[in-house]
């Protein structure tokens, strides 16, 4: 299908793919201007913030990566989120706070990993690889079962490997602490490894998109039966989606371990989970744009909101803090993009190609669902080529 | 274990069970209707239990805050349905089950708003309070013994309002084949609104049994109830009311022998277990035990 598209357009196909190169340098170096300054210029709280944007919009880009490409809706990829924090963390903690009295269910060699030697990044990439790696395997174990499921059940079950995760984290105290956490991890997460990481996300969730994995994704999204029926490995393509975005997670998980020091698990369960979703459902499902829009605007609303929630006054109107408005105003907002505006700001396109106008060739053609206008009828009036050809 | 240990236990799972399957009931119902999984439901739990507690501040008697709270939970119910999912209706399910969190979030946020984030203790009526001894050293807690007896009369009144009132056929019907009912002329916008206010007022009621079971009232209070009474409705089969019961009573046993079986520090892991136990009916048997299947049409 996504074949006859530049067959029929090969006059525009030319400008396109170079407006779009230009527009990824432009995206690029903006982004890194972005870092620069934070890194440079902005002072500790806001520089978190900053690394709290990227860190959330790659955990939002892979949730855009298996819910929006296969519309496997998936409630458990803080699961992921927490698995790649607890792993990495265990490894780069000092031996000092490993020990025994602390944390007694610790494997030997584990207890004694020492990265204290390291340098501060080569420590944190080798902790953001493993703690990735992890979250794969475990999204591989879990999703080889689950990924046969779809619509309500796939959310449900995938909520469940949340509550199962969470559960665990909060009870095995010999190796997670329980519900105190874990802490003295070295903060050593800065803006740049942040942005790089998130421009890694970024790159492969494009790619995957533009590949024939990916058009098989939004194939089976729109159609199980009949993406099915032209050959396409449902399974077997939901699954590559979710081990991606499970490993992307994880390493977003490494990096906030790292960032603030210390985790426990009322991080990793349902407030963050429903804020990733929003992140997403805001910019737009299966907009990979869409995705980081949506996360930095979650992340930056509640910081926003806070001066609102901890009381003072408006005018002469004094008042006492609000603790929990803030969330309120989210949760509306929320419903009301669901009502008004199910798509987000996005829907399935770009930001810079929205900025266009325009969609990508194969979203014109696999996207989201087209109407069948007289302009676009003869289009679809063409023959279907031959898939073997 | 004991004789009298294990008729204790069995009370209690009795009543564990009927809690659930007062919350499971309106879930189920919901769920059967529209393709809702209405996550918000144990929030209408909780405002029953916060209404109680606030009437019963104003010094009522619980004769009168009890019918009172209810009163208020169905308000909430059909308030939830108009501004919320009403809107929604036809949207993909995905799609609804995120809006209810949505309202689940909003709704909690706004308990923890105007309680604040301590637990207020419940003001459970004296009646409730104390032991009942019976035969063999077992004995019985009110609270449960009340628990277990109102949510029988509960599930016969339900049953003899699907069974035999207009409305309750007309709910049947409509779970079955949506399309069909409507052209049978049945007002499916009625029938809706009576599963949120039933759904509702079960709930409410079960606000006030949990309370009166956990001694308190927070904010989040519904969320556990909730997520295991969802687990309940897809044990017994989406949709299905008696599988909804069967497989909240089929939760209540489960848990509480799971803790009274398991060494202590497994106990722990209750949540688990039963999440993987989920998992593996989603997987084994997606339609639950009472649930049908409904093959996908091209």
């Amino acid at each position: 299908m996504a074949a006859a598209a530049p067959v029929q357009r090969p006059v525009r196909r030319q400008p396109f793919a170079r407006q779009q190169a230009m527009l990824a340098l432009a995206v690029l170096l903006i982004g890194a201007l972005l870092t620069w300054f934070a890194h440079a210029n902005l002072n500790g709280y806001r520089q978190q913030l900053f690394i709290l944007c990227a860190i959330y919009a790659i955990v939002a880009v892979s949730l855009a990566l298996t819910s929006g490409f296969t519309g496997v809706f998936s409630l458990g990829q803080i699961g992921f989120l927490a698995i790649g924090a607890y792993v990495s963390a265990l490894l780069t903690m000092p031996p000092l706070v490993k020990q025994p009295i602390m944390l007694p269910g610790l494997p030997e060699w584990l207890a004694t990993f020492d990265t204290t030697g390291w340098p501060p990044q080569a420590a944190l990439l080798f902790a953001c690889l493993v703690g990735g790696a992890v979250a794969a395997i475990i999204g591989l174990l879990v999703g080889a079962p689950l990924m046969r499921l779809s619509g309500n059940y796939v959310a449900v079950a995938t909520m469940g490997f949340l509550i199962i995760v969470h559960s665990v984290l909060n009870n095995w105290g010999a190796v997670t602490r329980g519900a105190r956490g874990l802490s003295q991890i070295p903060t050593s997460t800065n803006p740049w490894v942040a942005y790089i990481w998130l421009v890694i996300a970024v790159y492969v969730a494009l790619r995957l998109r533009n590949s024939p994995y990916g058009r098989s994704m939004i194939a089976s999204r729109e159609n199980l039966i009949a993406s099915r029926g032209i050959g396409v490995n449902v399974l077997r393509t939901r699954l590559l989606a979710f081990v991606v975005s499970a490993f992307l997670t994880g390493v977003a998980g490494a990096l906030l371990a790292h960032q603030i020091g210390a985790i426990a698990p009322t991080t990793f369960y349902f407030g963050t989970t429903f804020t990733v979703v929003i992140m997403v459902v805001l910019g737009g499902m299966g907009s990979i744009s869409g995705a980081v829009v949506g996360a930095v605007i979650m992340t930056l609303t509640p910081e926003l909101l806070r001066p609102i929630e901890a009381g003072g006054a408006i005018g002469p109107i004094q008042y006492s803090g609000l603790y929990g408005l803030s969330n309120i105003i989210l949760a509306v907002g929320f419903i009301l993009i669901m009502i008004f505006r199910p798509q987000g700001l996005f829907g399935e396109r770009e930001l810079g190609l929205a900025l266009f106008g325009r969609r990508t060739p194969q979203q014109e053609w696999a996207g989201e669902s087209i109407a069948i206008t007289p302009e676009l009828a003869p289009e679809i009036d063409e023959p279907i080529p031959d898939p073997r050809a | 274990m004991s004789a009298a240990e294990f008729g204790q236990q069995f009370i209690n799972a009795l009543s564990l069970g009927s809690i659930y399957a007062l919350v499971a009931i309106g879930l189920a119902m919901v769920f059967s209707i529209l393709r809702l999984i209405n996550f918000a439901h144990g929030e209408t739990l909780m405002i029953g239990a916060v209404a109680g507690v606030v009437l019963a501040d104003r010094g009522l008697p619980w004769l009168i805050w009890l019918p009172l709270a209810v009163l208020i939970t169905v308000g909430a119910g059909w308030l939830m349905e108009r501004v919320a999912y009403r809107p929604m209706r036809g949207a993909p399910d995905v799609t609804l089950l995120l809006t209810s969190l949505g309202v689940s979030i909003a709704l909690q946020n706004g308990a923890l708003l105007t309680l604040g984030s301590q637990p207020r203790p419940f003001p459970t009526p004296a009646v409730l309070g104390g032991q009942i001894p019976l035969a063999g050293g077992v004995q019985i807690s009110r609270v449960n013994l009340v628990t277990i007896a109102i949510a029988i009369v509960l599930m016969i009144a339900l049953t003899w309002f699907v069974t035999r009132t207009q409305t309750g056929i007309a709910m049947r019907a409509t779970a079955e084949n949506a399309m069909a009912a409507r052209l049978m002329g049945i007002n499916t916008n009625t029938v809706i609104i009576a599963a949120f206010l039933i759904g509702a007022a079960l709930a409410g009621v079960a606000g006030f049994l949990w309370g009166s079971r956990v001694g308190r009232v927070e904010y989040d209070m519904g969320f556990i109830p909730v997520l295991k009474a969802f687990v309940a409705t897809v044990i017994g089969g989406f949709g299905s009311i008696p599988g909804a019961v069967l497989g909240a009573y089929i939760l209540g046993f489960g848990e509480i022998f799971l803790v009274a079986l398991l060494p202590d520090y497994l106990t722990s892991y209750r949540d688990a277990f039963i999440f993987v136990a989920l998992i593996l009916i989603l997987l084994i048997r997606p339609q639950g035990i009472l649930g049908s299947t409904e093959p996908e049409k091209i």
